[in-house]
């Protein structure tokens, strides 16, 4: 096999002039029309390419399958509507071959489903009829939010993870807090996060810098290889979260995010997953502002068991934020704030007031004890005595923030809802936005389910 | 073992090599030009008394057959002074070698009597080249690489003035990067073999080919206008002057490398010990092309999953005693009449490398306002094996068809094979505090150059007494990298302290195969013709005038596999890992996933063609003045394309001018003052140009060329002051500065999710230094009479813009942040001393050599962290060597004996946080060597 190698070379070394002739040769590449965005339609499949073009501004019916061929985007100024019902499927691949759906900048998506009638996102393979199981993650890319609200990292504007910035469409990142990248109601996203470039996996739903006039509402993200729902800064304001069976976190933020949720269900997988809440503040600089400080009322995060080694809520890189009237139940660690040598971490925002977790239930969280619940996660440089201090004053905010840990179990990963009576030690929020509600968790206490009917983990069709 | 059999066929031929015997010797020698350097064509050589007599060649090259005994000869040429030397000996069958100096005759004609003595080999006539040099030229030669008894050209290459040589074979001149030299083979540019760079690895260069690596610092417009800081000619062996042999065969010992039970390594295959992967390491059969996704086609994607080998974490393996021989014949004979002289040369060598005490950091500023960086990655458990092959082939020839024309050929094969196991565990807390990461990295990477070259050169004496030369080469070089394999997992400890086992998707590249492959073909035509001019008065004036083409042909190939899985299964056992059974796409267990668009993307084709013409004069004004002028006309152009078609090609198309002036002063015998105005250019590499991302590590910045970039122009100013006071000694100091416009820079895409290093061309940048050199024996001082003391120094200092996106980013934190910074690689000081001692009586030589380099920026950080440099590190070197008879000779040498630590850190308020670090030990070497001469 070598030998023939060097008979190669021989060969070059005699034939070395003609080579000059090959240079000379012009290769052609040409495609007819670079840009325009093809639609093939075949069987009642419709597939997109997206060659920079966009979507246009059209509305995808539910008669047909739309399946996504790479990377489909929808460009600024132009709108995207999704009939109720309509499934949109990515074709499989990684890195470059990855399928996503991303709302550029100043685009918007209008996928409105409903209760009976859900917009499915789904893997090209997946004939929903249950030939792939509710675990099976990152078939295809998952559905991405660009918005102009702002960010704390420098320069304000960043490419959104995986893609390449050469692609300018993938830029978020702007001043307008309000801004509204449309309605995304009654959606399921399922076995997405493929790997889309350098080990950046798509979360089920990523948000850029989304502003507060966008509207989220009822969506089922399930088996998603990376996160459930990232927020890269910005101001959205989401209700009625499922994030089942993900890979890595169940709520991750970043960037600076200020954004509202209430009724946030996670539920992990017991043999994948990594943090339910993972809070990050800043990146370059960590320190940068604003700071991150949502507003989070009535979430329930149900882990992996005792045995997975997994934390609940990490707040670290300056991240703050404020946790009411949820459940955290079955997960071996509990919630950790970083203490570093500096002047400004998640400790410094704990000690402002821009942190909390407050009126909370934990079920068989760590070993159930204040101070096993509540953890200093402490960077290096930091004295003894700080460290000391810290974990103290930390342990001491579980009573002071009317914490507590619950008598039985009250919810499970086929039963998240509490039974009736129990969990009902909620304060009201103050903003309007939210639901007023006292109860704990995400569902009233003997309730509905309200993830029933339309999602893959609760039924749909 | 199997080289003994190359051994025993050479030995069997070789009767065929050695030289006729006859009643009678041979005298040869060289005529040369005492002012210029230059060779003295037709000059004649006489029998005093007698008209057995000769001319020489066009190289200043005689022979002349004489009979046994002492003869009286005289060398004579038109308006020069005629020398005659009263003592030559002649012995049977032998070869005496006289080399001639001729003066310029002054007023009177007169007859110089001179007692024949030998020259130095190498070294002495390297330094007749030095003096006589038009241009700004250091180097190193045969002699001094053999005396420093270094390995390959990398190794030699830093003990030059002004020369330092990164990660074991990349060439800086005068703290310019690769960027800025080129590297040619007896003056033919040749393919470099990183897919990165646009630079010659010198380390493929075994030191038994080299006659001499010659550096040349300023631009003449006979030289490719493509380097600023350095132009490396690699000069092999060329025309011997009689028959000669060398074997020689050493042994290394480094207590760590070798011999070490604990050593690292992994199967490989049957052929690493020649330095070619057997096929072992290919992509299988059935995973090439189109493999089929999750649910497409889970059965065949199983059996391509279990079609990979299970090798990916290292094993160990007891190292043993580096190896290396060379042999090496050349002769001059007759064919036809005709004479043709040829060397032939090979050489094996088989070393060790391996530490177990390396650390790599990772750490980051928080904040502006903080006083420490925190880690984010701190891998306190390092452990690295590296077993390298080098073996080298070259024949060449060369035949004069007369005493006006020469022709000759050479070919020479260099392949390289080195084979690497790493092992790193330590705290990722970037991702969280108590998490340990581990990593394993095994790495074959193969290397091969192989060269051929023609080349003529042509007298006309009845035609304006034209000088010609040309020469073309062609010359393939391949880089593989086959099955590339990471294997990267973390723990975290329960509260019983029992391991955690996982391998986190999100977090770092999941277990990964790559295969690369490189190829580059580089075709160089070049002609050249120079015809003396009597202006002036003088007779060795000269035009010059030539073009050459450069055409260069680059392929690489990426092919990326990735072992996935839906749940994790890892329980820190690689093997159950990888087994058969944990194979299963349908169940989501592991399988295979490989992105033909990412391939394609990260797999580009790059041409490059450079035209060039130029046209020279060579004045000398009485024997004072040396005026070398003209202009240098480039025509380049690049194109680097992506497989990904849709990706922007990279393209360059320049035409450049490039005017030189340098001017000598001999203000008296020996000594001259040179002062030079030279511009130049620099074009980016083909890899620079392509715009696709890769990753080389985790924690590690993303790189992401730019089509975009444009190629950089240089002025140049030098001067410098040398003296040659006594053969063998001299004193020289230059300085130098340099302005860049445009130049190329590293720098940020300030948009980038994860910080991404890019290109682009800034405003300005400009380098400035002063450069020392010595070289004195000390026979002032009687009982001192066997030393020699030589060593050079550098000062460098430069400065280059920092690109205007990543200063108004970094401004945002800092607000006075620096608007320039240092030239990537550059250090400040070079600084290089030996202390030579050598008694010929008892065929004894001692050499001890020192080496350091001042701190050189190594990696610009993004926002938040501080930059990396590279720390000084000692090496000091002893060799020994001892000659038993005419023939034999024994070398023993310690290198490394300070065993300084290798050290790349992140200097912050007066603490260097460790971004990279390990010891290396010393090494001992011990080696014979059998010369006929």
């Amino acid at each position: 096999m070598r030998t023939s190698k060097i008979g190669f070379w021989a060969l070059t070394l005699l034939l070395g002039s003609t080579v000059l002739f090959h240079a000379c040769k012009k290769e052609e590449t040409a495609p007819p029309d670079p840009n325009a965005t093809e639609y093939n339609e075949s069987n009642g499949v419709v597939t997109v390419i997206d060659h920079g073009q966009g979507t246009g501004t059209m509305t995808w019916t539910s008669d047909k399958i739309w399946l996504l061929d790479h990377l489909v985007f929808v460009n600024e100024s132009q709108t995207l509507t999704i009939e109720a019902g309509t499934v949109i499927k990515g074709k499989s691949g990684q890195e470059t071959d990855a399928s996503a759906l991303v709302v550029a900048r100043g685009g918007k998506i209008i996928a409105e489903g409903t209760a009976t009638n859900p917009i499915i996102f789904t893997a090209e393979a997946d004939n929903l009829s249950g030939n792939i199981g509710n675990d099976q993650r990152g078939l295809w890319g998952g559905v991405i939010l660009l918005g102009k609200a702002q960010l704390n990292s420098s320069p304000g504007e960043t490419a959104i993870e995986g893609i390449p910035t050469t692609e300018s469409r993938g830029l978020y990142g702007g001043s307008d807090d309000n801004d509204n990248s449309g309605i995304l109601k009654y959606i399921s996203i399922r076995h997405g996060g493929t790997d889309i470039g350098e080990g950046n996996e798509i979360n089920g739903l990523t948000f850029g810098a989304v502003g507060s006039g966008t509207t989220v509402d009822y969506i089922e993200v399930i088996a998603n290889k990376d996160d459930g729902m990232e927020f890269f800064g910005g101001t959205p304001r989401v209700k009625h979260i499922l994030v089942a069976y993900c890979a890595d976190d169940g709520l991750d933020y970043d960037e600076g995010f200020r954004g509202s949720v209430q009724f946030y269900l996670v539920i992990q997988d017991p043999n994948a997953g990594d943090r339910l809440g993972e809070h990050d503040g800043g990146t370059d600089p960590e320190t940068g502002t604003p700071y991150a400080i949502p507003e989070i009322y009535n979430n329930t995060y149900i882990g992996r068991g005792a045995d997975a080694g997994k934390r609940v809520i990490t707040f670290r890189d300056n991240a703050g934020g404020h946790y009411y009237n949820s459940i955290f139940a079955n997960q071996a660690k509990g919630v950790d704030v970083e203490l570093l040598s500096g002047p400004q971490d998640s400790y410094k925002q704990l000690l402002d007031g821009n942190l909390s977790v407050e009126n909370c239930l934990f079920q068989n969280v760590a070993d159930g004890t204040a101070s096993g619940i509540f953890r200093i996660s402490t960077g290096e440089g930091v004295s003894g005595a700080d460290s000391t201090a810290a974990v103290t004053l930390w342990a001491g905010k579980f009573d002071e923030f009317s914490n507590s840990v619950t008598p039985g179990d009250l919810v499970s990963a086929a039963n998240p809802v509490p039974p009736a009576g129990t969990a009902q030690n909620g304060v009201a929020p103050t903003d309007p936005w939210f639901d007023n509600v006292t109860y704990q968790g995400a569902f009233e206490p003997g309730g509905s389910n309200w993830a029933q009917g339309w999602t893959l983990l609760f039924g749909s069709k | 073992m199997k080289i003994s059999g190359i051994f025993l066929l050479l030995i069997l031929f070789f009767p065929a090599f050695f030289p006729v015997m006859g009643q009678t010797g041979i005298l040869r020698g060289k005529i040369i030009d005492a002012n210029t350097g230059e060779e003295l064509i037709g000059a004649t050589v006489v029998v005093e008394g007698t008209t057995n007599g000769t001319i020489s060649d066009f190289d200043g090259n005689y022979s002349l057959k004489l009979d046994t005994g002492v003869h009286k000869i005289r060398y004579s040429y038109i308006s020069y002074q005629t020398q005659m030397f009263e003592d030559i000996h002649i012995s049977e069958g032998k070869v005496t070698l006289n080399n001639v100096t001729m003066e310029e005759a002054r007023v009177e004609l007169e007859e110089v009597k001179v007692v024949a003595r030998s020259t130095r080999r190498t070294e002495a006539a390297f330094q007749v080249m030095q003096k006589k040099s038009g241009t700004v030229m250091d180097g190193i030669s045969a002699e001094q690489i053999s005396r420093l008894d270094v390995a390959d050209a990398a190794s030699a290459l830093k003990r030059v003035t002004g020369v330092s040589v990164k990660a074991g074979k990349y060439v800086y001149v005068r703290g310019l990067s690769d960027r800025y030299s080129l590297t040619t083979l007896n003056g033919a540019q040749i393919p470099g073999l990183d897919p990165d760079k646009n630079t010659v690895q010198m380390d493929l260069f075994p030191s038994n080919i080299i006659e001499n690596l010659v550096v040349r610092k300023t631009f003449s417009p006979d030289l490719p206008g493509s380097f600023t800081g350095g132009y490396v000619n690699i000069v092999t062996r060329d025309f011997p002057e009689k028959f000669s042999l060398q074997f020689s065969a050493s042994t290394g010992y480094n207590p760590r490398n070798n011999m070490n039970n604990h050593f690292i390594s992994y199967p490989g295959g049957k052929l690493d010990w020649l330095a070619f992967d057997d096929g072992t390491r290919d992509i299988p059969e059935i995973a090439k092309g189109q493999i089929p996704a999750r649910f497409e086609d889970n059965q065949k994607l199983d059996e391509i999953t279990r079609s990979f080998n299970k090798n990916m974490e290292p094993v160990i393996r007891k190292s043993s005693l580096d190896q290396s021989y060379s042999f090496g014949i050349g002769n001059r004979i007759n064919l036809g009449k005709k004479p043709f002289g040829y060397n032939i040369g090979i050489s094996y060598s088989g070393r060790y490398k391996y530490y177990d005490n390396g650390f790599t950091g990772r750490y980051k500023l928080i904040d502006g306002a903080d006083q420490t960086l925190t880690g984010q990655l701190t891998l306190d458990t390092d452990r690295k094996g590296t077993h390298e092959v080098l073996w080298s082939a070259l024949v060449n020839g060369n035949l004069k068809l007369s005493e006006k024309h020469k022709i000759g050929f050479l070919l020479l094969h260099n392949q390289s094979g080195e084979s690497m196991a790493r092992y790193q565990e330590g705290e990722k807390q970037s991702d969280e505090i108590g998490m340990y990461y581990q990593t394993r990295t095994l790495q074959y990477l193969e290397r091969g150059f192989t060269s051929g070259q023609l080349k003529g050169e042509h007298y006309f004496d009845n035609f304006m007494r034209l000088k010609a030369d040309w020469f073309s080469s062609v010359t393939l070089s391949t880089q593989q990298e086959p099955d590339l394999r990471f294997f990267t997992n973390h723990y975290t400890l329960d509260p019983l302290g029992n391991r955690l086992y996982e391998i986190a998707q999100s977090l770092y590249p999941v277990p990964t195969r790559y295969y690369r492959n490189m190829d580059e073909l580089n075709l160089d035509n070049s002609i050249k013709a120079e015809i003396p001019v009597r202006w002036f008065g003088s007779e060795s004036s000269k035009i010059k005038a030539g073009g050459d083409f450069v055409y260069k042909n680059r392929h690489f190939r990426e092919h990326k596999f990735t072992f996935n899985e839906n749940n994790n299964s890892y329980t820190g056992d690689i093997p159950a890992y990888l087994a058969d059974s944990n194979i299963d796409a349908a169940g989501g267990k592991l399988h295979v996933i490989n992105s033909i668009a990412s391939d394609e993307q990260n797999s580009y084709d790059g041409k490059q063609a450079v035209f060039s013409a130029f046209g020279m004069i060579d004045l000398s004004f009485s024997t004072k003045f040396r005026l070398i002028s003209g202009l240098r006309t480039e025509q380049g152009y690049i194109e680097t394309r992506s497989l990904k078609n849709s990706l922007q090609p990279g393209i360059l198309n320049n035409l450049d001018f490039l005017p030189s002036l340098n001017l000598t002063w001999h203000p008296v015998e020996n000594m001259n003052l040179r002062m030079g105005y030279n511009r130049t250019l620099a074009r980016p590499s083909f890899r620079e140009l392509a715009p696709y991302a890769s990753l080389n590590f985790v924690g590690d910045y993303i790189f992401i060329g730019n089509a975009d970039l444009e190629r950089t122009l240089i002025d140049n100013i030098d001067i410098r002051w040398e003296y040659f006071f006594r053969p063998g000694e001299m004193i020289a100091v230059s300085g130098f500065y340099k302005n860049f416009n445009n130049p190329i820079e590293r720098t940020f895409n300030t948009e980038a999710a994860n910080p991404e290093l890019t290109l682009r061309n800034v405003s300005q940048a400009s380098v400035t230094g002063v450069e020392f050199e010595l070289r004195k024996k000390l026979d002032f001082i009687p009982l001192l009479k066997h030393f020699l003391i030589g060593g050079n120094a550098s000062l460098v200092k430069s400065s280059v813009s920092v690109d205007s996106k990543e200063l108004q980013l970094k401004r945002e934190l800092d607000p006075v942040f620096p608007a320039t910074r240092v030239m990537m690689g550059q250090s400040p000081y070079l600084i290089n001393a030996f202390l030579n001692y050598a008694n010929i009586k008892y065929g004894m030589e001692i050499n001890v050599s020192f080496n350091t380099s001042g701190e050189s920026l190594y990696l610009v950080n993004a926002v938040g962290v501080p930059d990396v440099y590279l720390q000084p590190r000692k090496q000091l070197d002893v060799n020994f060597a001892k000659s038993f008879g005419k023939n034999f000779q024994v070398k023993f040498s310690v290198k490394n004996i300070l065993d300084d630590p290798y050290k790349i850190t992140y200097p912050f308020n007066g603490i260097g946080y460790l971004y990279e670090s390990y010891l290396l030990n010393r090494t001992f070497t011990l080696g014979i060597r059998y010369v006929i001469k």
